[in-house]
């Protein structure tokens, strides 16, 4: 992933949080940190595809993720992915429509 | 004649989940680009998601295509940033005339009605084999709806489903 410096204003207590992460995990504070960061920003992403705001696809190179894992991290964590009952509907009028449309040819 | 029908990769994912996706193929011409495909298929398998290898075997009966640019695509794509192999779809739909686009992304659907774009959702898909009675015994489609019920939303699974025993009483 494309990586860019940003300035931040960092609450000492996270990062004393990030620093203790570090040494528990043989890492470092600004990895700690990042890690946060993707978990935060998977989080987001999770509910703004549950609430059809973002596309599977466009949030998969967001996070660097495919759409498989974003199909199974949405499935572990009990987030439902989707065509909603109305959309379904409007397919199976489409359905109806092409069969209708094969059946005249 | 066959239907021909663009796939984005969720769509191709979840019906190959459901186990219809060698059928779809055989009855319709399936369209996709090379960002779809590397999204279903390379992606997967470079993550070790078994589907993408079964998906990668079916992709021989697809028409891999590489879509011309459209300006009716590029002005719908103007009002939402969507991923590439949904921008290709997208292309792909409007620049070889296919009759529908098969995806269960909710935001993409959106869009899609909102330009009169025809969708299909693999649920729907399986209702349709199922009424045309390409999945039979009845059973089959069935499976292949509880094989998706983990990807989908509950609605959707609740309706198809009716749908199925609507079928199933008419028979």
């Amino acid at each position: 992933m494309a990586k860019k410096a940003y300035p931040l204003r960092i609450p000492i207590g996270l990062l004393e949080l990030a620093e203790l992460k570090g040494k528990e995990e043989r890492t470092d504070k600004a990895t700690a940190l990042r890690q946060w960061l993707y978990a935060g920003a998977e989080e987001y992403v999770l509910d703004l595809l549950s609430a059809g705001r973002l596309t599977i696809a466009r949030a998969a190179e967001l996070l660097e993720l495919s759409t498989y894992d974003l199909q199974r991290l949405a499935q572990e964590r009990g987030i439902e992915l989707g065509a909603t009952a109305e959309q379904y509907e409007k397919a199976r009028q489409t359905a109806h429509r092409l069969g209708e449309a094969l059946q005249a040819k | 004649m066959k239907m021909r029908l663009v796939c984005d990769a969720d769509g191709l994912i979840k019906m190959n989940k459901a186990g219809i996706l060698e059928m779809v193929a055989r009855h319709a011409e399936v369209l996709l680009g090379p960002e779809i495909f590397r999204e279903a298929v390379e992606e997967g398998k470079a993550r070790g998601y078994p589907d993408a290898f079964e998906i990668e075997l079916v992709s021989k009966q697809f028409t891999l295509k590489r879509p011309h640019v459209h300006p009716q695509a590029d002005r719908i794509l103007r009002e939402r940033e969507l991923g590439s192999g949904e921008r290709e779809a997208l292309q792909l739909y409007l620049s070889e005339e296919a009759e529908a686009i098969v995806s269960d992304d909710q935001a993409f659907l959106s869009l899609l009605e909102a330009h009169s774009v025809p969708y299909l959702t693999p649920a729907a898909i399986v209702v349709l084999l199922a009424e045309r009675g390409t999945l039979r015994p009845l059973e089959k489609a069935y499976e292949a709806l509880e094989r998706l019920r983990p990807l989908i939303r509950q609605e959707q699974y609740r309706a198809a489903y009716g749908d199925l025993r609507e079928i199933e009483r008419s028979t």
